[in-house]
């Protein structure tokens, strides 16, 4: 048995690996990565914290149970937002309803989104620093579900394209494609806002 | 520990639950691998189908008629080949993406992985002659099957429209006639247009398969033409050549040739009397 120290030491894919010997090591991961996908799962649809909760329960036990089905050439991270993601698409479907992210809500994550889309070359025309949170809150509430999980992917979970392309079980080219979709649906929805006003 | 995590560990102690063992996963995806790989082997039999049947079509000029080249063409096209064809690599693709590492791929490599396969394989067992066997087993299985899929011999079964096909049972020198068994096991009693065989015509002895281009008259084949049979044997109701007990490609035996007219026809199972 290794000790707390130890644990804390060893990367994903070590604890994993760890967990058929000793069954706390799993702890460790789900301390990992708890904070991160209860944050993953609000951001992408404004449920409750208890109701984000109870997924992430699911995620966890359903994660443990296909421990053994993890591919090594991924990172766990990848894998278990997978599972996430999955989960939550599965609780939408259950309840025969999506409700909107957190972001057309919440001002500080719409802030975090706009500050880093200002620093993005493609949008950073439409977004100047003083209206961009309001910006992106409004442009965000009209877009298309695919093109906000891959926002949300990108620019706050801060996912490169093969960790998207293993997340939404996508090829690269199209996570490319989609992305450069919902960055024009975005610029689109922003110019359009501003004229509106 | 957080709260979550230290409830998440109480349920796994209190109902005892164990990771999957990876076996299970490697048994799940080696089942997955060979439904892929069987699926791209039904698609390759269905393009080895498709190119006998296209390949062995009667493709040459002078059959069809001028205004009817189109319906034609169209009959020797094997759209139910073809559309099987379609299902299989639909469903080699499905295959391929529920593998674990499917969905790496775009949907259009896929299909042109697994349509290539097939093409390539399946041109190797149209090589080897499997398309003609599954066109056979298809033909044998089901009923309605030469409805929807011709073949050459279906097209030299027609001698209301002026093409028959068949085996030479006999022939009489003066005046010419002869005796063809067609495709369907029916006796014709053939003569030419005028007063000798239309030139050229290949040797019309016993045994041998020819394609006549004529008229269909009052129960006789008047033949316009006559063209052997090129390419691969046809396709005869095998309880023919059972019964005669010889295979259509022997060569005609003396007795043969010198079969007197008119000859005796031995049908399967009876013998008629001339």
């Amino acid at each position: 048995m290794l000790s707390g120290t130890e644990m804390e030491g060893k990367t994903d894919a070590e604890l994993a690996e760890l967990v058929s010997i000793d069954r706390e090591a799993y702890g460790f991961l789900m301390r990992r990565y708890e904070g991160r996908l209860l944050g993953y799962l609000r951001r992408l649809s404004n449920i409750r914290h208890e109701d984000a909760e109870d997924i992430l329960q699911e995620v966890f036990i359903k994660a443990y149970l296909n421990l053994n089905s993890f591919d090594r050439r991924l990172k766990f991270s990848s894998w278990i937002y997978r599972i996430a993601h999955n989960e939550a698409v599965s609780h939408w479907r259950r309840n025969k309803n999506r409700p909107q992210p957190l972001l057309t809500e919440d001002e500080d994550a719409a802030a975090e989104m706009a500050a880093k889309l200002s620093v993005d070359p493609e949008l950073a025309e439409q977004f100047d620093r003083t209206q961009t949170a309001e910006a992106v809150r409004a442009a965000i509430a009209g877009l298309d579900d695919k093109y906000r999980d891959i926002l949300i992917l990108r620019y706050l979970e801060e996912k490169d394209y093969a960790e998207i392309s293993d997340i939404l079980c996508k090829p690269m080219g199209t996570v490319a494609t989609l992305l450069n979709r919902a960055k024009q649906a975005l610029r689109l929805a922003v110019v359009n806002n501003k004229a509106f006003k | 520990m957080t709260g979550l995590t230290e409830k998440v560990l109480q349920t796994i102690r209190k109902r005892d639950i164990r990771p999957t063992p990876r076996w299970r996963f490697l048994m799940i995806e080696g089942g997955k691998i060979l439904l892929l790989a069987a699926t791209v082997v039904a698609s390759s039999l269905a393009v080895s189908a498709t190119l006998h049947l296209f390949t062995d079509f009667e493709w040459e000029g002078g059959v069809y008629r001028a205004d009817n080249w189109l319906n034609y063409a169209v009959r020797g096209v094997p759209f139910f080949w073809l559309a099987v064809v379609l299902v299989f690599l639909v469903a080699a693709a499905l295959d391929f993406y529920s593998t674990t590492d499917g969905y790496r791929y775009r949907r259009s490599s896929v299909v042109a992985a697994c349509l290539g396969a097939s093409l390539v394989l399946g041109t190797v067992m149209y090589g080897r002659g499997y398309g003609e066997d599954v066109d056979a087993a298809m033909e044998r299985s089901w009923g309605g099957y030469r409805r929807v899929v011709w073949s050459r011999t279906d097209v030299w079964s027609q001698p209301d429209e002026g093409l028959l096909g068949g085996v030479v049972e006999s022939v009489r020198p003066e005046p010419p006639e002869m005796i063809v068994r067609d495709f369907e096991r029916r006796i014709w009693l053939v003569r030419p247009r005028g007063s000798t065989w239309p030139e050229p015509h290949p040797r019309l002895v016993h045994n041998a398969v020819i394609r006549i281009i004529g008229d269909r008259e009052d129960g006789l084949f008047f033949a316009r033409e006559i063209r052997p049979w090129v390419g691969r044997p046809p396709r005869i109701n095998p309880l023919y050549d059972n019964c005669r007990g010889e295979p259509l490609e022997a060569p005609p035996s003396d007795e043969a040739k010198e079969r007197p007219w008119p000859p005796r026809i031995i049908r399967c199972g009876a013998v008629q009397q001339p």
